[in-house]
């Protein structure tokens, strides 16, 4: 148990970079930008929070609503207004190609998100499989809860509650 | 049938402030999982209803975004829209800069890439500045920045030299559509360098002012031409030029 | 009812409209009924004076002025009257602390002048892209001598007239939103007035909607659509 651990512990700080490195200017601005993401993240979900929702039927319409002020989201707008033409100002060039590029990449992994199964899907699958696969094991292994039936309980504790309370009334 | 449970009407048609342009469908069964209904610009809730609140066409996308596409000059602060400015005032922490909007913004002096407190760009009352609007709501001062969420500037910062007009909202729009013409034309024609900004104002960069002008005449006139009038257009202003 | 109107002449002069006219305003309108017309331009949501600033909605400010003349007492009651119309309608809210202001510059008066300005305002407004509840459609009724009731009258009727009433409502329940009066009339007349007028504001609101559709019509953007809806109303 204690050997787990150690181990654990070594490939934990094989991941993380020596101090030296992380002081330099330009892991610090990474750094930075992620802190400050996590914080507007953090700040977002805080303004959610403090928003005053009824808990009626009107305060759950309003959740699936949602106000998109901006045209460049609606009408998918290219997202930088800076363009240069004929190698005026080649930076500006690239720099529009590669923002228009990663728009487009943004996109397209949005597109595949929907085309893949999501987590939840997946779970909601799980969850049906869980189901139909009871239903088969039911009848025959009622005697003897053998592992593949172990697994399960510990998915779904409710189901085999109701099952073990059926029982008794139906005797 | 759509997976909101909002029934649209007068989709790519003319709607006036007040036309209820979707209401609420009535259905006992609950659908299990719903997408988010998404309203642009022009279009509020009123109890059941959505109502347009501006006059213009209704368009959609995906039929779970709904917007109104209409043509005005005043600009509207946008959280995260990228506007070109122009120096006003200067401030103990910021510039002020006029955006076009009823307020100016605040521009602070380190919301530059790199900035620090001994090395910042300096600028004069006067000078243009490419943006992003980092706070912009009605009830508080809009404030700019000059670099992007992970701060860097991404082509934002103050604008040298170059020639900058104003025109309609619409424009803008037209001209940042992918795939708008105008520019595209331009750009096989001259080489020059263009700042939309999404207040309705534009900044043109070129090597002889009298290209810069061309372009501006150019890109004022064709906001109600079709593609091959657009192309006509600057063939002629071309062909004029070299003569 | 019907009968009242129908003996009534309910007949509006000829309207007209041409929206963006004018280059610096935020939206801009020439609206005339028959010989009557105004040029009306609109700013906003615009910077607000200090001492005019309200902090949860917008100061909707309107200004007349008279063809000659600096604008006296009757004007400024003009100017009130169209000033609540139009705060009714316009979504204050939305832009606090800013100016909405409005400037009607009179261009030729032959009667139902406050009619005018009001209709012009709304279309000015639409023109700017002002956040706005509904549209207004305002109507001049006047009792004449005989006691028969015309509307739009001009200036000639007007002067004629026992009683002018004015009358403005909103485009989507048709409701009231202005009713002022001068002269004397019966309970019955007002009535049959409001009727009448009701008629004739929803010949405006028609009208609104052409001519809007006239001018977005200009984009190429909306070609397609418009050509469309065209051949539609041509089945």
């Amino acid at each position: 148990m204690v050997k787990i651990y150690k181990m654990a512990a070594e490939s934990k700080e094989r991941k993380s970079l020596s101090k030296n490195l992380l002081k330099m200017k330009f892991m610090q601005r990474t750094e930075e930008a992620k802190l400050r993401q996590q914080l507007e993240d953090e700040e977002k979900r805080e303004i959610d929070e403090a928003h005053w929702v009824l808990d009626n039927v009107e305060g759950a319409r309003e959740d699936m609503i949602e106000y998109e002020t901006s045209y460049v989201v609606c009408e998918d707008l290219v997202p930088t207004g800076r363009m240069s033409f004929k190698k005026f100002n080649p930076a500006v060039e690239k720099l529009f190609k590669e923002l228009t590029a990663q728009k487009e990449l943004a996109e397209c992994e949005v597109r595949e998100m929907e085309d893949t199964v999501s987590d939840e899907q997946m779970a909601e699958r799980y969850d049906s499989l869980i189901d139909t696969v009871d239903k088969k094991f039911g009848g025959k292994r009622k005697r003897h809860n053998n592992e593949v039936t172990l697994d399960f309980d510990r998915a779904r504790p409710f189901k085999k509650h109701k099952a073990q309370f059926k029982k008794p009334k139906e005797d | 049938m759509a997976d909101h449970s909002y029934d649209f009407h007068f989709v790519n048609e003319v709607v006036l402030p007040g036309d209820i342009v979707a209401e609420k469908v009535k259905t006992k069964q609950i659908v299990v999982k719903k997408i988010k209904l998404k309203l642009g610009p022009g279009l509020r809730m009123d109890k059941d209803n959505i109502i347009a609140y501006k006059c213009g066409v209704l368009r959609e996308k995906d039929s779970t975004m709904f917007w109104i596409d209409n043509d005005q000059k005043r600009y509207i602060p946008v959280k995260n829209d990228k506007v070109v400015g122009i120096v006003t005032n200067r401030g103990g922490e910021s510039y002020q800069v006029d955006i076009g909007s009823s307020m100016a913004s605040a521009l602070p002096f380190l919301a530059f890439e790199g900035a620090t407190k001994k090395n910042k760009p300096q600028l004069k009352i006067g000078d243009l500045v490419y943006g992003r609007l980092s706070v912009a709501n009605k009830d508080m001062e809009a404030e700019l920045v000059c670099t992007d969420t992970n701060g860097k500037a991404n082509g934002m910062g103050p604008l040298k030299d170059g020639f900058l007009f104003t025109h309609s909202l619409g424009l803008t729009r037209k001209l940042l559509n992918p795939d708008g013409a105008v520019l595209k034309v331009l750009g096989k024609v001259f080489s020059f360098e263009s700042t939309v900004g999404l207040n309705g104002r534009t900044w043109v960069n070129s090597n002889s002012s009298d290209h810069t002008i061309l372009i501006v005449n150019a890109i004022e006139q064709s906001e109600y031409m079709t593609l091959s009038q657009i192309k006509q257009n600057v063939h002629r202003l071309a062909e004029g030029m070299r003569e | 009812m019907a009968a009242a109107s129908s003996q009534n002449s309910v007949n509006l002069r000829s309207l007209s409209c041409e929206l963006g006219l004018l280059n610096k305003t935020d939206g801009s309108a020439l609206f005339s009924h028959g010989n009557t017309s105004m040029m009306v331009g609109v700013y906003g949501p615009a910077e607000v004076r200090l001492n005019k600033e309200i902090v949860d909605k917008a100061t909707v400010e309107v200004v007349f002025r008279p063809k000659t003349g600096i604008p006296g007492c009757a004007e400024k009651a003009m100017e009130r009257l169209i000033r609540n119309t139009c705060d009714s309608t316009i979504l204050t809210t939305m832009h606090p602390r800013s100016a909405m202001t409005i400037v009607l510059q009179e261009v030729c008066n032959d009667g139902s002048l406050v009619s005018c300005c009001i209709n012009g305002a709304c279309m000015a407004m639409l023109n700017a892209g002002f956040p706005m509840k509904y549209l207004v459609a305002a109507i001049t009724a006047a009792i004449l001598s005989d006691g028969t009731i015309c509307t739009d009258p001009t200036a000639k009727q007007e002067e004629e007239a026992t009683a002018i009433l004015t009358f403005s409502f909103e485009s989507v329940n048709k409701e009231v939103v202005l009713s002022s009066s001068k002269g004397m009339f019966t309970v019955e007349q007002y009535e049959t007035c409001l009727l009448v007028s009701c008629d004739c504001a929803q010949k405006i609101f028609n009208f609104y909607k052409t001519s809007i559709t006239r001018v977005l019509s200009k984009d190429v953007k909306f070609m397609d659509l418009n050509i469309a809806k065209k051949s539609k109303e041509v089945e």
